[in-house]
Formats: structure tokens, sequence, C-alpha cells
């Protein structure tokens, strides 16, 4: 299993007044070439995990094992270069970093940074601008002129342009309006299944986990609650509440129906089939 | 009485070519809680810019209160309208969040002596008391938004502008700051108009106002504005579940009155299972 934490143990400000333990003894095996969610309530823990996988934070105690590159408290940082360029971490609000003239500058800094050729860069840049859906025209644009949902694109390419086969994607459609969080969306379940990318989306939406997500990763306080099948996490509702996150509409509206006597036939996996169970519940079918 | 905000034919563009804003008017009801609805780029954030006068119409007219917005008047209008913009990071000055809310009290040239009671009152109202000594850099982000609004709320404005306030909040957050706001309104009366993507707070406002384009094309209720998907969809934006299960359930020949109430419409169900 190419990404597995053993045991993994960090705490923030060690032997200090402010010590604030955000991991707790995690263990967890991440599945290769599939999309996970993370979720879980605020301080539960979910941006120190992510950050380890590309060692931008170093366990203090336990193992974790990354693409055969095993990363402990012992490691040295210039060791892990490398696994940045297998690991791309977008982090929140991309957008307020991107720093060059021009976007295909931008782009092509990743690239440049893992001793690319100019040239090479380049072509990688203009294929990542393409991946995420930009034209081509606005390359030589500065990334300031730019609308928000289209900078997050542009900060997206960015780590794409390195091709690494992990992604990892803190909140990555915050801010975004319905139709721009939806395209993004979409965007991750192409690179999962074109470039066979696993993803990993740390997010807050529970719509997203359900229909976007294979595998779903709960943290509560510092450890891993529940690791499962999407399908399997919301076939019990009673789960979700248990970390005071809401059931996606869909299911909520299932639940209640279901709750004040509704038999709903056949599996209800979207809104048509939602819509079509109800009306033969009703007799209008 | 006059409105608090009246907006006619407003053009802007930042290149003096392409305009951002398009001959967009509107205006808003004194006590009324108004939502700004559009997709990323449709100009929302600059007609809240300028309203406040950090940006500069091209034609037009901007009246608050009566007062038209010009140089001579923005001072007054400043002290009218408080606004509380995405980032909670790029909005602290203070290095305490006491120092913070102080700021604005210094500029209006408050008496020193009465500052502290203002400002302990203000903190209390937005449940910041015991952080009043603590560096806003430790506190969540929703607790940096409500220092935000506490500190709005020390120079008692008439108008609140919320520019996607809760946007980089986590859902906890989002529901402190909405039910904040919403006390704000019902408490003080206060005129609120909140830029937001938020569909629930849409629900809730009494008025929405949609943008797409640089255009207003939408501009009424929310229980009408809003059981419109095709429409919706048209402008990039997107209905609550309940109004797109409704549409869905209108193709067998149900029909649910009002949807965007998604407890209402599961009551209308289960009516129509009785009836069965």
């Amino acid at each position: 299993m190419p990404i597995a934490f053993e045991k993994v143990s960090y705490t923030y400000a060690p032997n200090t007044p402010f010590a604030y333990e955000a991991l707790k003894e995690v263990d967890l095996a991440i599945e290769m070439g599939k999309i996970s969610a993370i979720i879980g309530p605020t301080g539960s823990g979910k941006s120190t995990l992510v950050q380890h996988l590309n060692a931008l934070l170093l366990p203090h105690k336990g193992t974790v094992t990354v693409l055969n590159k095993v990363i402990n408290s012992q490691q040295k940082t210039k060791d892990l270069k490398s696994l940045r360029q297998h690991v791309g971490l977008v982090f929140q609000f991309p957008e307020y970093q991107l720093f060059e003239e021009t976007i295909i500058k931008d782009i092509m800094f990743g690239p440049l940074n893992f001793k690319c050729t100019h040239e090479e860069a380049k072509n990688k840049a203009y294929k990542a601008l393409s991946l995420v859906g930009l034209e081509f025209d606005l390359a030589e644009k500065s990334p300031l002129d730019i609308s928000g949902g289209q900078k997050r694109r542009v900060a997206i390419a960015g780590i794409l342009a390195i091709d690494p086969e992990v992604l990892v994607l803190d909140e990555p459609t915050a801010g975004l309006d319905p139709q721009g969080a939806k395209a993004m969306m979409e965007l991750f379940v192409k690179l999962n299944k074109e470039e066979h990318k696993t993803i990993l989306i740390v997010t807050h939406d529970m719509e997203q986990v359900l229909n976007y997500c294979d595998n779903v990763v709960v943290m509560q306080d510092g450890k891993i609650l529940n690791h499962q099948r999407v399908s399997d996490y919301f076939e019990r509702g009673n789960q979700v509440n248990e970390i005071h996150m809401h059931l996606p509409p869909i299911l909520a509206i299932k639940e209640d129906l279901i709750e004040k006597g509704f038999k709903l036939e056949g599996e209800v996996t979207d809104i048509d089939t939602l819509a079509k169970s109800i009306a033969k519940e009703l007799g209008y079918e | 009485m006059g409105k608090p905000i009246v907006v006619n034919h407003l053009t802007f563009s930042y290149d003096q070519q392409t305009d951002v804003i398009h001959d967009v008017s509107f205006s808003v009801e004194k006590g009324s809680y108004t939502t700004l609805l559009g997709h990323n780029g449709s100009g929302k954030s600059t007609i809240a810019k300028l309203l406040i006068g950090l940006l500069e119409k091209n034609t037009g007219e901007i009246l608050i209160d009566g007062l038209v917005l010009s140089s001579d008047t923005i001072q007054l209008i400043r002290k009218k309208i408080g606004i509380v913009f995405q980032n909670p990071d790029n909005q602290f000055i203070g290095s305490t969040v006491r120092d913070d809310i102080a700021f604005g009290l210094e500029n209006h040239l408050v008496d020193p002596a009465k500052m502290d009671g203002i400002i302990e009152n203000y903190a209390a109202r937005v449940q910041m008391s015991e952080y009043l000594n603590q560096e806003p850099t430790r506190l969540s982000g929703g607790q940096k938004q409500r220092v935000a609004i506490a500190g709005i709320l020390a120079m008692s404005p008439d108008i609140l502008i919320l520019d996607e306030a809760t946007s980089m909040l986590d859902p906890e957050g989002k529901e402190e700051i909405n039910n904040l706001v919403e006390e704000l309104h019902r408490d003080y009366n206060m005129t609120i108009l909140s830029i937001t993507h938020d569909i629930e707070e849409v629900k809730n406002s009494d008025h929405v106002i949609v943008m797409y384009d640089g255009k207003i094309v939408l501009d009424g209720k929310p229980n009408d504005v809003l059981n419109n998907e095709k429409k919706l969809v048209s402008l990039k934006l997107d209905v609550p579940f309940s109004v797109k299960l409704a549409e869905r359930l209108k193709h067998y020949g149900i029909d649910i009155h009002n949807p965007i109430d998604t407890e209402g419409m599961v009551d209308q169900l289960c009516q129509l299972r009785l009836k069965k």
C-alpha cells in the first residue's frame, strides 16, 4: 500500500504551554487510484494529516509511507524534495499564492523548480492549462486579470504541471459559485479516471462526498473515526450526525420521508431515482 | 422615510472599455435583509466597493440614506455603512482583539474614557469577551469575522454590508456568522446587504437581487426567484435541492407548492400519501 500512516502523532508547539496534539496515533491506509474525501469538524486534524503526505510536516511519532518513501521524525527535509514531485498539495485559496507576471510563467514555476528545461516546462504548463479547461489565449495574461474561479484553476494547473501521481486538495471549491464548484469537482473526477491520479480532497461539503468520492476518511479529535466506502458510509445516516455534519440534501429528504412512513422502493442513488420512487409510492407512476 | 440604499443607472469599468457594472439600478428597504447573488465575476463585489466609495463609478448615482455619494459626502456616508470582507485575515490591524475593535473608534475620535465600555459591550454582543486580550492570529475564521463585526457595530452603522463574509469559513463558522447577522438584523433593525453564494442564507432573506455579467437580471422575494431552476441554472447559479426534486416530481404529475421550503414539501408529500 503506497500511502500508509502507522501510529502517527503530531503536536504543534511541543513542550510549551500552547502544546496541542493534532494527530493522535493515526493508522490509515489510502487506496491508490481512488478519490478519497477527508471530512471532520474544524480542528479535527484534517489539514495536519494532509500536510504529512508531502512531508511539509514530519510526524513526531510513527511513520508515514508515501510511494515507498518512509517519513519519520528523523528525516532530513532535503531527502524529501523528490517526494513533492510525486505528491502535489493544493492549499485552501491557492489563488492567493499566484505571483508571476503571466499565467504561463506561474504554471511553469513548478516544473522549472524540478529541473525541467524551459521548453519542457512550457509544454507541461500548456498541457496543465488544457487539463484544467482554460483557454490558451489566457497564457500571456497576468494572473491578476482573471476571475476568482479561473485563478483557482491556474493554481491547480501549477501543481498538475509537475505531474504528481497523488493530488491532495484542501477545500478546493470554497468560495466558488455553484457551477464553478461543480466544474471543479468534475475536473478531479476526470483527472482520476483519465490520468489515473490518486486524489484526496479535504471538504465540508457532504454532497460532494456523496456525488464524487469513492472513499471517505472521517476525522475527529486527531483520530480516524471512520474509513470506508462512501456508499457504505451514507447507508447509516446516524454516522454523519455523529460528527455534527449535515446529511447531503438528497439523503436528508429520503430519510425524513422513510421516517414518516414512506416505502421508497428500488435503489435511490440520485435525484431522478428519488423522484421516481416517491411517485411510485404515491401511486403516480 | 428615505431608503437606505438607492442605486440609479450605475455603470463602472476598470479600463474605460468593458463595463464591469452596466446600467444597474436597485434599492434596499430600511431594515430589510437583502441578498445579492451571482456567479463569480458577475460584479457583486464591485457593487459593494462602489457603495462604500472604494471604487468610483463612471456614470449613474448612489444615494445612501438620501445622500448622494460624492467626495464631499463620503466621510459622512462611511459612518453609516459597515462592511465585512471575505478574507478574515485581511482585515486585522490591532495586535489584540481589543485594539482591533478600538481602531475604528479612535478614527471616529470617540472619547477614550468611553472606549473600553463600548468595546466590552460589543465584544459581549458577538460573544468574544473572553478573547479581548488575545492576538487575532490565534482565532478561528468564524471568531475573526465576529471580531470584525464587533468593530463595525462599535461605530453603530445603519447599514451592514457582507461581502461573502462566510465563504472562507467552515460550516460551524458560517452558522455562527449567519446567526449573528440574523440577530443584529432583528434586534437593531439593521439594514443588511449580503453578497453570498449560500443558498440557505438567500432562502432566509427578505429580498434577493441576482446579477449576471454586470447586470441585474432578477429582483424579488426568495420564493419567487429561487423556484425557477431553469432560469437560475442559465445564470450559472444553483437552486435548493428541494426545488430540483419538485421539478422532477412535476413530470409525474405531482405539484408541490413553494418547494424552497423543504419541510413544507415533505409535509405536502405526506398528505398526498394519506390521500392515496
